[in-house]
């Protein structure tokens, strides 16, 4: 029999097409279904690249499975199927049909074998994102859409300028190898790669988006949008140094922006921003340790900021808000939600025994091989920060609760039970990581449990939460106060979209004084015109001498012209 | 007639504080007593994590405090957030 070489995204793309004519019951199994399918296609072979086709001249291989990408697969795939399972919740078939085909696109750029192809699965997937937040029932989400478009747009007009120069050297270049971010074509892929991942100044798309999308959906955008980044950064940039200090500042930014934000959402996904750029700086130092971390450190970070974003979104569902001005009894009303919200800010930062936690102890150690002590502090600073931002901050909001007794109002079985699975996986690959380290390109022999490891992170989440709930008993902790931060976005959402319409109304005004000075003037030459010939028809009359004059000129003129 | 009392309100801090600082005296205990070796950096010495973790949330709350005076626009203001597609 011969094997099945289809790319394993392929099937979710296909179910999008089945999910838009399915009927509501049908839509969230089907999805389930073919995230199942894919992950049975992937893990049914063997590493190596499929039969190649060629067009136009150009190698076009639609499946080269490996190591690094079969990790990444497998996160997309399962989170796929938890997001399933929380999309039984809502009808929305528009949405459904948004998450498979972004979650296909994305899938299926992991596994492609070349550029162009690359780019083309990577558009789907982001045309596909701003589909999702377009679907949103969310106020402004379409001005949200919109803004993500634009975004996406630039991203894919790098990609297509840097393919096109990176091709100007000859087919075979095209096969999706290690490139060179010097090169010309190499830094246009490189910064279209960075638009993704979320570096600095194009980290407001994500959170934008996150903040506009459904409930679903911005579980949705956390498991399928920056991280295909990052497997192509790992990919494409291995041991690019200046992804170090980009790695920084996502997570400097990151960090301030998720203890910051009165939307949690908004925090969460600044929170990813951190996450992704411990990823991004793993990358820059490329070592195998730290290649291994970054790949394992992006894997978990899929299921905690899914599990996260489904309890905060199980939350909006319910109260139409989820800022941490305004989670006052939340505990209450939904004591299991706000369990989950625990578990999963727990998750989320990194505590001992969950996934995230196995990870980052590598992440340490591959950084302190390299001795690279101010990178090295930053990434130990990201649990301790979201602990504080993502962990208690929420749980301290939601738990404050209102001491009588309230009717509860529980969020949909289907949204508990994904962000449960997800949690369940953190906790279950957190308790015993061999079956990541296994799954990790590189053969890791490493005891994440070891006492030297697990008591300094101990200490420092309780050091950290101990200063953070001190500080807010002695009010030295900002207040929750519903309040929206300006960001990079203020430039083109504020005082440049304010100066962009100055402009234009100044412009059509000047245009508009332009055309009626043009019209006056066309107007007075026409009636001196008329007057004239009405000057001339009437030669008789006294003041016809000057007029019969010029007629003589003209045609003295037009003799002169005509013989000479 | 008595008016009664507002009710209380209950929290979690105590809780989490306590949490927070067993792990936090079990965590040092257990860096003092295996006695980590010398690593390359101070904050990697017995101890040094959770100076660590002080200073993250100290520099988190200074910055989140001085985001909220600069940054800041109310939510339902205009400001530079009103959408424009």
């Amino acid at each position: 029999m011969p094997a099945i070489t289809l790319n394993p995204g392929f099937i979710c793309i296909l179910a999008a097409l089945v999910t838009l004519a399915a009927p509501r019951v049908a839509r969230a199994p089907i999805m389930a279904v073919s995230a199942v399918v894919a992950l049975w296609l992937m893990l049914d072979r063997d590493f190596g690249a499929a039969a190649a086709a060629a067009q136009m001249g150009l190698p076009v291989v639609f499946l080269d499975l490996d190591a690094l990408n079969r990790i990444f697969g497998i996160a997309m795939l399962i989170a796929l199927i938890v997001i399933a399972m929380a999309s039984s919740a809502r009808r929305s078939r528009a949405e459904d049909a948004a998450i498979l085909l972004m979650a296909g696109g994305a899938v299926s750029a992991l596994f492609v074998g070349d550029l162009v192809s690359f780019v083309g699965a990577a558009a789907l997937s982001a045309l596909a994102s701003a589909w999702l937040v377009f679907a949103s029932p969310l106020p402004r989400s379409a001005q949200s859409g919109v803004r993500l478009l634009i975004w996406q747009g630039l991203e894919g007009l790098l990609f297509l300028v840097g393919v096109a120069f990176h091709l100007s050297a000859g087919a075979a270049s095209s096969i999706f190898a290690q490139l060179d971010a010097s090169s010309i074509g190499g830094g246009f892929i490189f910064a279209a790669l960075l638009i993704r991942a979320g570096a600095p100044l194009a980290h407001v798309w994500l959170k934008d988006a996150v903040a506009h999308a459904s409930p679903v959906g911005a579980a949705a955008l956390s498991a399928f949008s920056t991280m295909l980044g990052v497997y192509a950064l790992a990919r494409l940039f291995p041991a690019e140094p200046v992804l170090i200090f980009i790695g920084a500042g996502m997570i400097v930014i990151g960090l301030a922006y998720a203890m910051a934000e009165d939307d949690l959402r908004r925090a969460a996904a600044s929170g990813l921003t951190a996450q992704t750029g411990v990823c991004v700086a793993l990358i820059g130092l490329g070592s195998p340790l730290a290649l291994a971390a970054a790949e394992g450190h992006a894997f978990t970070a899929i299921f905690a900021f899914t599990a996260l974003q489904l309890a905060l979104g199980a939350i909006l569902g319910r109260r139409g808000s989820v800022n941490a001005s305004d989670m006052e009894g939340v505990s209450r009303l939904m004591p299991l939600t706000a369990t989950l919200l625990l578990t999963a800010g727990l998750a989320v930062s990194g505590a001992p025994l969950f996934a995230a936690y196995t990870t980052i102890s590598i992440a340490l150690e591959a950084l302190a091989q390299w001795e690279l002590q101010w990178v090295w502090l930053l990434v130990a600073s990201v649990p301790a920060g979201l602990f504080a931002a993502l962990c208690l901050r929420p749980s301290l909001a939601a738990f404050n609760g209102i001491p009588q007794r309230a009717p509860l109002q529980e969020a949909p079985f289907p949204m508990l039970l994904g962000a449960a699975i997800a949690v369940f996986f953190c906790f279950s690959i957190g308790v015993a990581p061999r079956w990541l380290y296994g799954l990790l390109p590189t053969a890791l022999e490493f005891a994440p449990f070891a006492i030297d490891r697990m008591a300094p992170h101990l200490a420092l989440l309780g050091a950290t939460g101990v200063a953070y709930i001190a500080m807010r008993a002695f009010k030295l902790a900002p207040s929750e106060a519903a309040v929206r931060l300006r960001d990079v976005d203020a430039l083109y959402r504020g005082p440049l979209a304010g100066a962009g319409r100055w402009l234009g109304v100044v412009m059509l005004r000047v245009y508009g004084a332009a055309q009626a000075l043009l019209h006056a003037q066309a107007a007075s030459a026409g009636r001196l015109a008329m007057r004239w010939i009405r000057a001339c028809d009437q030669p008789y009359r006294g003041t016809g001498v000057l007029q019969l004059a010029a007629l003589l000129a003209v045609t003295a003129l037009a003799l002169v012209w005509r013989y000479f | 007639m008595i008016k009664p009392p507002p009710p209380r309100k209950r929290g979690i801090a105590p809780m989490l504080l306590l949490l927070c600082v067993v792990a936090l005296v079990a965590g040092v205990g257990f860096e003092f007593i295996s006695g980590a070796s010398a690593r390359f950096s101070v904050v990697a010495q017995p101890g040094g994590r959770a100076v660590l973790g002080v200073g993250v949330a100290t520099a988190l709350v200074v910055l989140a405090r001085g985001m909220r005076w600069l940054l800041a626009v109310p939510k339902d203001g205009g400001g530079d957030a009103s959408d424009h597609a």
